[in-house]
């Protein structure tokens, strides 16, 4: 039993270490992280279809640009295609009238819970938000061209980051191996494997629940449309899509989203509950039945450890932290299993 | 002089390849390969120097594939830690060990022991896998090849169960041990 606890005792510190170790680095590397990073999505994203171009006889770096040109007329191509309804335009030309809109909505919707709910005391929700929108809106302006310029800075680099990974990323790791001493050759070689593996696992599981999500968001607010008015299904879908990536937050930030754009159309509040009802419905279906089938085998953590490392990484790296957490922590649990399990050989012999 | 130097280097280059190459055609699991596809395969396997009496791998500990003696001399150890360790076999270059970990990360089921500075070919499993993902064919001989290999070693063991049992049961054994 004391054995055991001891055990246990070294296995948390061990991990709290190590994911501590992995924060300060990649804290440290702020600035290049973000393009690495989408560049490490790229690359665990495409190999499936460079392997699939490789078994043709072509080389990597040139099955990667193959791979990128299609990806990028598919994009260029869908959104060429796109209906109205989904462009972002429509939202941007009526901005003012937008604003006006959502600031009504939400001024009848406190009215509504203090009336309901006199318990909780008066809100002042409006006048917060009219404040913290002037605020925002006054940022968002100003930072602006700083954004564009990094997202254009970035967008440009990935591709170009990803095309070395994929032509001298194998190399790279197999003098990383060289390097490690003999006693520990076999071990770091099966842990690399096995990161390699889950995170390649989630990145690609996650991409599929994505879509998957998106298109039953799409279908089930479809069907709410029968009864009660929808709009921007499409681009509400998408944006859930994407936030999905994220790990719990993910469905919350999309029917976040999609509230606000209900708020601001002037649609009556029927309809709002329809979009509720859809996203909500799609959540269930995500959890029971997409998740499970699609990431159960990628990523053994703990509900709870995905909790932590989500509030961790979003509060140190932001929206990139949130989108990083579980790979990191997923690599962090490997490295500490086989060091830990290295360990008890160790002792035991 | 320079140039010496540099042509020195190049040749010292293709000898080690052409060496490596040889080495390796000479293992019943790449016996099958093409000189294309081992070079292929030279480009995917490690190669390790082991000092005297360094061990290659533990007992118990999790394996990830095989070895191939370049040069050198490897024992392979049961109860390698004990007063009483047991000797299974003395292997020198050309011979190979750890096959079965290259199906899967599988334990080791014994302990290797570099009985003198050893330089040591090592192939892995997710090498394999990466070869049958993108080389299908290549990864078929390979995997032929390791199947040969263990249904020899099995063949080999229920030989050794055979007469095994065939002394347990003999006559012979019953009076020897009575007497």
């Amino acid at each position: 039993m004391r054995s055991a606890f001891r055990d246990t005792t070294i296995r948390v510190i061990a991990f709290a270490a190590l994911l501590l170790a992995f924060l300060i680095v990649f804290a440290a590397i702020r600035i290049l992280l973000v393009p690495f990073v989408a560049a490490m999505f790229v690359v665990y994203l495409f190999d499936p279809a460079i392997i699939v171009l490789r078994r043709r006889g072509i080389d990597p770096s040139n099955a990667f640009l193959v791979v990128l040109f299609v990806t990028l007329v598919a994009i260029g191509g869908t959104l060429s295609l796109l209906p109205s309804g989904l462009r972002i335009e429509t939202l941007l030309d009526s901005r003012e009238a937008f604003t006006v809109q959502f600031i009504t909505q939400l001024d009848a919707l406190e009215q509504w819970a203090n009336t309901k709910f006199p318990v909780f005391g008066s809100m002042k929700v409006v006048s917060d938000v009219n404040d913290q929108a002037a605020a925002m809106t006054t940022r968002f302006f100003d930072e602006l061209p700083s954004w564009i310029t990094s997202f254009a800075v970035n967008l440009m680099l990935v591709p170009f980051i990803a095309y070395f990974m994929i032509r001298d990323g194998k190399t790279l790791k197999r003098r990383m191996v060289e390097l490690v001493p003999n006693r520990y050759f076999e071990m770091s070689l099966i842990m690399l494997n096995r990161i390699d593996g889950q995170i390649g696992g989630y990145l690609r599981g996650r991409l599929i629940e994505c879509i998957l999500v998106g298109a039953t968001q799409a279908l089930l607010m479809g069907v709410a449309s029968l009864f009660v008015p929808q709009r921007y299904i499409l681009l509400i879908a998408v944006i859930t899509g994407v936030t999905t990536m994220i790990p719990y937050l993910g469905t919350v930030l999309g029917m976040f989203f999609g509230a606000v754009l209900y708020l601001g159309s002037g649609l009556p509040m029927s309809s709002m509950y329809g979009l509720l009802v859809a996203a909500v419905a799609a959540h269930i279906l995500d959890n029971v039945l997409i998740a499970p089938a699609i990431l159960s085998q990628n990523v053994d953590l703990h509900p709870l450890t995905v909790a932590l490392v989500l509030i961790i990484g979003g509060e140190i790296l932001g929206a990139l932290g949130l989108l990083i957490a579980i790979p990191v922590a997923t690599s962090v649990k490997v490295v500490a299993q086989e060091f830990y399990a290295n360990y008890q050989l160790q002792v035991r012999t | 002089m320079k140039a010496d130097g540099i042509w020195a280097n190049i040749f010292r280059l293709v000898t080690r390849d052409e060496a490596l190459a040889e080495v390796l055609q000479t293992i019943p699991l790449f016996q099958d390969l093409t000189p294309k596809e081992l070079r292929i395969l030279e480009r995917v396997v490690h190669i390790r120097t082991y000092e005297s009496g360094q061990s290659v791998f533990l007992e118990t500990e999790p394996g990830a594939g095989i070895y191939v003696i370049r040069s050198g001399r490897v024992e392979i150890v049961l109860n390698h830690k004990t007063e009483h360790p047991l000797t299974l076999a003395e292997l020198e270059p050309g011979d190979f060990f750890g096959e079965m970990a290259l199906l899967g990360y599988t334990s080791r089921s014994a302990t290797a022991v570099a009985r003198e500075r050893s330089d040591l070919i090592g192939f892995f499993h997710p090498d394999l896998i990466e070869i049958l993902n993108v080389h299908p064919s290549m990864g078929a001989k390979i995997s032929l090849g390791l199947a040969k290999t263990l249904a020899e070693r099995l063949r080999y063991t229920n030989t050794q169960l055979r007469s095994i049992w065939e002394f347990r049961e003999s006559p012979d054994r019953v009076h020897a041990v009575r007497t």
